[in-house]
C-alpha cells in the first residue's frame, strides 16, 4: 500500500519511450566501436551505422503499419 | 615461446584434414576460370541429394526472389549462377567438414553468419573495386577459417584465446598471437593451400587482419585483402553475428580510402547484407 505521507507526483515522469527506444541503440553502438572509442578515435563505420540505425528506425512504424493493413 | 597448446603439430594436423568432396572440388574449378560447363555442374549437385537440398533451398530463399517456384536443379543453377552455386557448395562442404559437434565452446552459428555477412558484403562491392564478385564471395566465406580449425582441432588453445578476449577485452587476433604466437589467418592460409584455393584467395586469408599497402603499380585500386578487410570490419559493425561481446575491428585508413564507400552506397550495402544473411542462413538451416 503507498504511504499517503509521501509526496505524490505532481504530474507523470517526463515521457521517456522514444529516449527508452533509442538509448539501448546507441549504448550497442558504444560498445560495438569500443576499440577505438576507447583511444578517443572515431571508427570510419560509425557515423555510417548510426545513419543507418536512425533510417532503419524511422522506417519501422512505417514498415508495421503496411504490415498489419497487409 | 613454449609449445603449450601442441601448435607444433598444426602442418601436421592440417593435412591430415579431409579434402574438400570431389564435387566441391571440381565446382570450385569455376572460380580459377576452368571450363566447367554448367550441365556437368547440374550432374556433380544432383549426385549428392545434401548439396541438391541445399542449392534449391536457396534459390527458393525469400533472398532471390522466387520463394517455392524452383524445383529443378537446372532451374536453380541457372537462377543463381554457376558461381554463387559454387560458393554455396563450399559452404556446404565446410560446415561438413567441421561440424558444430567438433567443435565444443565456440559459437558455430555466430562464425557461419558472421562468414556469410563478410562473403555478401566482399560480393556486393566487389564490381566497385574492379574485383570478381564471385571470387570475394567465396574469400569472405573462409577468411576466418583458421577459426575453425583452432576451435576443433586445438581445443585448449581456443578456450584460452577466447578466456583472454573475455578478460582482457583485446582483439581475437591479438589475443591468438600473444598466446600461441601465430593467429587464425596464418592458421586459415594453412588449410586454404591444402584445399588449392586460388592463390588471391590465400592471400586474403592470410592477410586480411593486416592488408599489405596499395601497389605502387596501382596506388587507388583495392585488391582481394583489401575488400576483405574492410568488409570484415562492415560485417562486425551490422552486428549480425549475435554475440554479446562483439567489437568492430580497426580498418585500415588506406583500403578505406580506397574502398570509396559514400553514404548512400553504404546504406544500400547495410540493406542488402542484413536481409540477405537471414534468408541464407534460413537456406543453410544456420
Amino acid at each position: 500500500m503507498t504511504d499517503p505521507t509521501l509526496p505524490r507526483p505532481a504530474s507523470p515522469p517526463p515521457a521517456s519511450e522514444p529516449q527508452a527506444a533509442v538509448a539501448p541503440a546507441d549504448a550497442r553502438q558504444q560498445q560495438l566501436f569500443r576499440h577505438t572509442l576507447r583511444e578517443s578515435r572515431i571508427h570510419p563505420l560509425a557515423p555510417l551505422l548510426r545513419r543507418y540505425r536512425s533510417l532503419r528506425t524511422l522506417a519501422a512504424p512505417n514498415s508495421d503499419e503496411e504490415t498489419r493493413h497487409a | 615461446m613454449l609449445d603449450t597448446y601442441g601448435l607444433s603439430q598444426l602442418p601436421h594436423k592440417v593435412k591430415d584434414l579431409p579434402v574438400l568432396p570431389q564435387a566441391v572440388l571440381e565446382v570450385l574449378q569455376v572460380l580459377r576460370n576452368d571450363n566447367l560447363s554448367a550441365e556437368h555442374c547440374i550432374q556433380l549437385i544432383e549426385k549428392d541429394p545434401a548439396l541438391a537440398a541445399r542449392t534449391l533451398r536457396l534459390a527458393n530463399s525469400a533472398f532471390y526472389g522466387a520463394p517455392g517456384r524452383v524445383a529443378r536443379i537446372a532451374d536453380a543453377v541457372s537462377m543463381l549462377g554457376l558461381r554463387t552455386v559454387s560458393g554455396v557448395l563450399a559452404a556446404a562442404a565446410l560446415t561438413q567438414a567441421f561440424p558444430a559437434s567438433a567443435c565444443a565452446g565456440f559459437d558455430f552459428a555466430a562464425y557461419w553468419r558472421h562468414g556469410l555477412a563478410v562473403a555478401m558484403s566482399a560480393r556486393s562491392l566487389a564490381s566497385h573495386c574492379g574485383l570478381d564478385p564471385e571470387q570475394a564471395f567465396l574469400a569472405g566465406l573462409m577468411h576466418d577459417i583458421g577459426q575453425l580449425v583452432l576451435a576443433a582441432h586445438f581445443p585448449a588453445a581456443g578456450n584460452a584465446v577466447q578466456a583472454l578476449m573475455t578478460s582482457t577485452d583485446v582483439p581475437r587476433v591479438r589475443a591468438e598471437q600473444t598466446l600461441l604466437g601465430q593467429d587464425h589467418c596464418q592458421v586459415g592460409a594453412l588449410l586454404a593451400v591444402h584445399w588449392r584455393f586460388p592463390a588471391p584467395i590465400v592471400e586474403a586469408i592470410a592477410q586480411h587482419h593486416a592488408p599489405p599497402p596499395a601497389a605502387a603499380s596501382a596506388p587507388a585500386a583495392l585488391d582481394l585483402t583489401g575488400l576483405v578487410h574492410a568488409c570484415d570490419a562492415v560485417a562486425h559493425a551490422l552486428d549480425l553475428a549475435g554475440l554479446a561481446e562483439e567489437a568492430v575491428p580497426e580498418i585500415d585508413l588506406s583500403v578505406w580510402t580506397r574502398l570509396r564507400l559514400d553514404e548512400a552506397r553504404a546504406m544500400r550495402l547495410f540493406a542488402s547484407v542484413e536481409g540477405g544473411v537471414r534468408d541464407m542462413c534460413a537456406a543453410l538451416s544456420l
